[in-house]
């Protein structure tokens, strides 16, 4: 009894000391960020005290109004809203031909997807970059919709296949029976079952979108089309970087993000699973 | 009993709607068009565009472009930039991955834990709450866009003001202040250190769910068998969570390979070129020195690279699915 | 309402023929059932009718037209599914008016004339009281309500059911069973129903068509089926218990088997003087009487041998027995009925007769399984 009592004791201590653990090293940084983006200039340039004796706005004021950093997050809204909306689009339609539809070459299809996906984007910048410029959309919002819905198309095609194929195919026949085109099944029946699916690839897609780095840094060139990474990377300050501006911007840029995927955290575990383990 | 819409058909109508309605294959075609050509046209051909480019002598701003045939590849072999730029992303890759893959499975086998624990009587709560929660504070260190994370973690490692040092020093782990970011042996470690702490997650939370597919049954049948938790460990869980392992280490294997944004932000490539990898090159000889066709012949080094490490891997995961 | 053909329809998947040649006819108004073991091809000629497959050979006719190039949208069927495939999404009101609302450019109705449907074939099928759930908050009845609902909504031209009571349980079947004839003869619809229960089938239709291996068996009505199976097939698939199967040799005019004391003769076996045949027995026909007591005996019934009970099954009104017959023991095991009133237990030795021996009798040849001559 009283052994029992020790090793569930010991069992739940340990756990907990694991847990703490975990999280300290999972959350530290980005608490410290926090605390540094709170500190004011003076407790910056030292250590200790670990703690600020009073908490300052400085940095943030100085950030939304010394800088072009509101006009970046607008981008990067912009972008990964249209990204998000084009690559599910494009994506259901042919997710849903290589889920239900008598096609040949599926294997093909997903195999190029796959194999794009695992594209090294340094590999393609290159002509990507004539070929936009040549387009004349460099330094446009339009070039980074473009490319990033190429490169999310692979996501959201992976896990969209996955969802649809739980949707029971005699779904999909009863309203193909019921009078319905390919296309309106589709749209009023199959997405409307295979909804949380949908959610998944539109969160996967917008992270990424989010957080892309090298398309964004090379296709754009000034504030009008820069997305808030490329913001981050090239913040002002020549030779010493302004951390408590820095941390303020890197808080903003992330809060969003983190929120997100706080609030839908089991969504986007199954879909990290079904974009890969299934395969 | 006729409602008022049972009108009748026409019969030759009903034949003209079937000349031109699309049979369920047109359909499909019709469907994978849009999404195929936007890959075709933005991944594949920019792809062989590299490889093309890569076979030229291509300066923008001065207007030069000729074709050179292996010339560019034959000044890489020479080049021992290139081959550092190799090694780092070679060392890089192996030392992270194998970290994040044990740390991983070690979480994995945590949160797992946490998630199937029998409710103690006494204390009595959910047994998934716990779980649940170290989930998402897991998530938190992936969904940070990685460039916020290289400069947190830029800023972690400053020699004077940083965290790190900080505390190493005041619990005496170490005498001197650490030089992370300026020290060459230190500047790659504190950048397989970074992409650790952001990828383990992920290798994480795929092993977890590897683990869940994993039958309660065997281990309770195991254990009535009178295996110990090794033996468990060794003979059950690790043979049946192979594919699992395997999609892990394919996944983080090509994201650490082509590894940009992350040290590119948090060390710039320096000091000295010590982390400097295959992308980061390429990015420069690209985009700062602007040569295309040199950088182009880079680009597609590295593709060949990620095509041989798939093959690789398929070599390794073929048999081992089929069993 | 139509008139269904199937004419030399084949379907091939990969290679692998799943119906290899079938040809079939329904008439206009009838209630068909195709019926056989799972896997037997059932569901495809279903989906083949219905369009969401096309046939490798062969056409397809709807009143004599040919409707095989047709896409399912155009062939105006409707389809009851054997997990119902209810829109989880929708409510039932818009479960009901989904194939309204979908042809509605068509048809040219009004959104007042699809509620007013709604409610007539809600009536109907009694499911008034739950238009505004959702599916997954009925019951298993409700939903088979909802599913042959929203597939009467359009008045389609032919009904197909495939296997649209199997998810209920028995009581509920049964209801639905009677609920499914009584709409069937309401509106005079031309229904094709496909079930693996050979029950359900010989209550339900007015014609039926056994399948095994996607050949088609036999085609006719209940009696006929069960009166005069065409092969070893259709007389095992149809009746329960299933028909008992003896080999036998011909002699003297007589069936001889070794399980059996005494040869059964019979006019109708001289035609089959000689030969080896398989003779198929039913239950029912097989009356079990207790060994000493003969005196039950009438002039229609025959003894033919005796054996040892094995297992006593009481079924309604019913005794079905299972007997070993036979010199050594595991020779044959054949199962006969015996009458309420007969007291016995496993182990008991009991007399085996044969009542109205003319017709208790089906010979079938014992290589191709065909029946044999006119008994």
């Amino acid at each position: 009894m009283i052994v029992a009592w020790m090793k569930s004791t010991w069992n739940r201590s340990f756990d907990v000391l694991v847990m703490a653990l975990i999280a300290s090293i999972c959350l530290g940084p980005a608490l410290w960020q926090l605390v540094t983006s709170v500190k004011p200039d003076a407790d910056l340039v030292r250590l200790p005290p670990l703690l600020p004796d009073r908490l300052t706005g400085a940095h943030y004021t100085a950030v939304i109004a010394g800088s072009t950093l509101w006009r970046e997050l607008l981008n990067s809204g912009l972008v990964a809203a249209a990204t998000t909306g084009a690559a599910l689009i494009l994506g259901s339609l042919c997710a849903f031909a290589v889920a239900r539809l008598p096609i040949r070459g599926k294997g093909v299809i997903l195999g190029l997807v796959l194999s794009i996906s695992m594209f090294p984007p340094i590999a393609v910048i290159s002509p990507l970059y004539l070929l936009i410029r040549e387009l004349g959309l460099r330094d446009t919002l339009s070039a980074l919709i473009l490319t990033h819905t190429t490169f999310a198309l692979p996501l959201a095609i992976w896990i969209l296949v996955s969802f649809f194929n739980q949707v029971p195919r005699e779904l999909y026949w009863a309203a193909r029976v019921d009078g319905c085109s390919p296309l309106r099944a589709l749209l009023s029946v199959v997405i409307p079952a295979a909804l949380p699916g949908l959610a998944v690839a539109a969160l996967l897609v917008f992270i990424y979108s989010w957080n892309e780095f090298m398309f964004a840094l090379t296709l754009t060139a000034t504030p009008n089309s820069r997305t808030a990474p490329v913001a981050i990377a090239l913040f002002p300050g020549l030779h010493e970087i302004p951390w408590g501006d820095m941390a303020a911007a890197s808080m903003i840029v992330t809060a969003p993000i983190v929120v997100l995927a706080l609030l839908f955290r089991r969504s986007i575990v199954a879909g990290l699973t079904a974009g890969s383990v299934k395969g | 009993m006729t409602p008022a819409h049972a009108t009748e058909r026409p019969p030759q109508r009903e034949r003209a709607r079937a000349s031109w309605s699309l049979s369920e294959s047109h359909w499909g075609y019709l469907f994978t068009t849009p999404a195929l050509s936007l890959l075709i046209l933005l991944a594949l051909i920019p792809i062989s565009g590299a490889v093309w480019l890569g076979f030229q002598r291509r300066l923008p701003i001065f207007g030069i472009q000729e074709f050179v045939g292996w010339q560019n590849y034959l000044t890489l072999i020479q080049d021992g930039r290139f081959w550092g730029a190799c090694a780092t992303t070679l060392y890089f890759t192996v030392v992270s991955v194998s970290a994040e893959l044990v740390l991983g499975f070690g979480l994995a086998l945590f949160l797992h834990r946490l998630s199937t624990r029998p409710v103690s009587e006494r204390t009595g709560g959910t047994p998934g709450l716990a779980g649940s929660w170290m989930q998402a504070v897991v998530l938190v260190p992936w969904a940070i866009p990685t460039v916020v994370s290289a400069r947190m973690w830029e800023w972690l490692y400053q020699p004077e003001q940083g965290l790190l040092n900080y505390l190493l020093l005041s619990t005496g782990v170490v005498r001197e202040p650490v030089g992370w970011l300026i020290d060459p042996w230190w500047a790659i470690h504190a950048a397989i250190m970074m992409d650790v702490w952001k990828a383990t997650p992920f290798a994480a939370l795929l092993l977890l769910a590897g683990l869940k597919t994993i039958p309660q049954e065997l281990y309770q049948a195991a254990r009535v068998d009178g295996a110990g938790t090794w033996a468990i460990f060794r003979h059950i869980t690790l043979p049946l969570m192979v594919p699992a392992i395997l999609i892990v280490l394919i996944f983080r294997t090509m994201d650490a390979f082509r590894v940009f944004d992350a040290v590119y932000v948090l060390t710039g490539g320096g000091p000295g070129n010590s982390t400097e990898t295959l992308s980061i090159y390429a990015y420069t000889m690209l985009f700062q020195t602007l040569q295309f066709g040199y950088g182009s012949a880079l680009a597609s080094i590295m593709f060949a690279g990620i095509v041989l490490i798939t093959g690789i891997y398929l070599l390794f995961m073929r048999p081992r699915l089929q069993e | 309402m139509a008139e269904v053909t199937l004419d030399g329809v084949c379907k091939r998947f990969r290679g692998r023929e799943v119906i290899p040649e079938l040809s079939l006819t329904v008439r206009d108004g009838e209630l068909f059932i195709l019926v056989g073991p799972s896997g037997c091809g059932k569901s495809t000629i279903m989906h083949l009718i219905a369009g969401l497959e096309a046939p490798s050979a062969g056409r397809i006719l709807f009143d004599g037209q040919d409707v095989t190039p047709l896409s399912p949208r155009d062939r105006d069927v409707a389809l009851v599914f054997q997990s119902y495939a209810l829109y989880p999404h929708m409510t039932v009101a818009d479960n009901l008016a989904f194939p309204l609302r979908v042809v509605k450019r068509q048809t040219g109705l009004t959104q007042a004339q699809i509620v007013s449907e709604v409610g007539r074939i809600a009536e109907l099928l009694g499911i008034s009281g739950v238009l505004d759930r959702r599916p997954r908050e009925l019951s298993g009845g409700q939903r088979q309500r909802v599913a042959l609902g929203r597939a009467l909504s359009r008045q389609p031209r032919v009904f197909l059911l495939d296997e649209p009571l199997s998810n209920l349980d028995a009581q509920l079947r049964a209801v639905m069973r009677t609920e499914l004839r009584r709409l069937h003869d309401q509106l005079g619809i031309t229904m094709i129903y496909v079930t693996h229960d050979q029950t359900e089938a010989m209550t339900l239709a007015d014609r039926l068509a056994v399948l095994d291996r996607g050949r088609l068996q036999q085609v006719g009505k209940p009696r006929e089926l069960y009166d005069r199976p065409a092969n070893r097939f259709v007389a095992q698939f149809v009746g329960s218990p299933s028909m008992n199967m003896l080999e036998a040799k011909i002699k003297d005019g007589g069936a001889r088997t070794p399980l059996f004391d005494l040869p059964i003769c019979l006019p109708s076996l001289r035609a089959h003087e000689g030969q080896s045949v398989v003779l198929g027995i039913r239950p029912e026909s097989l009356i079990i009487g207790d060994e000493p007591s003969t005196s039950e005996l009438s002039e229609k019934i025959e003894r033919v041998g005796s054996g040892i009970v094995r297992l006593v099954e009481l079924s309604g009104g019913q005794t079905w027995v299972t007997v070993e017959v036979g010199r050594h023991p595991k020779d044959g095991l054949l199962v006969g009925a015996g009458s309420r009133a007969l007291h016995i237990s496993p182990g008991d030795r009991v007399s085996l007769s044969l009542s109205e021996a003319e017709s208790a009798c089906h010979l079938f040849d014992p290589t191709t399984g065909g029946r044999l001559g006119g008994a």
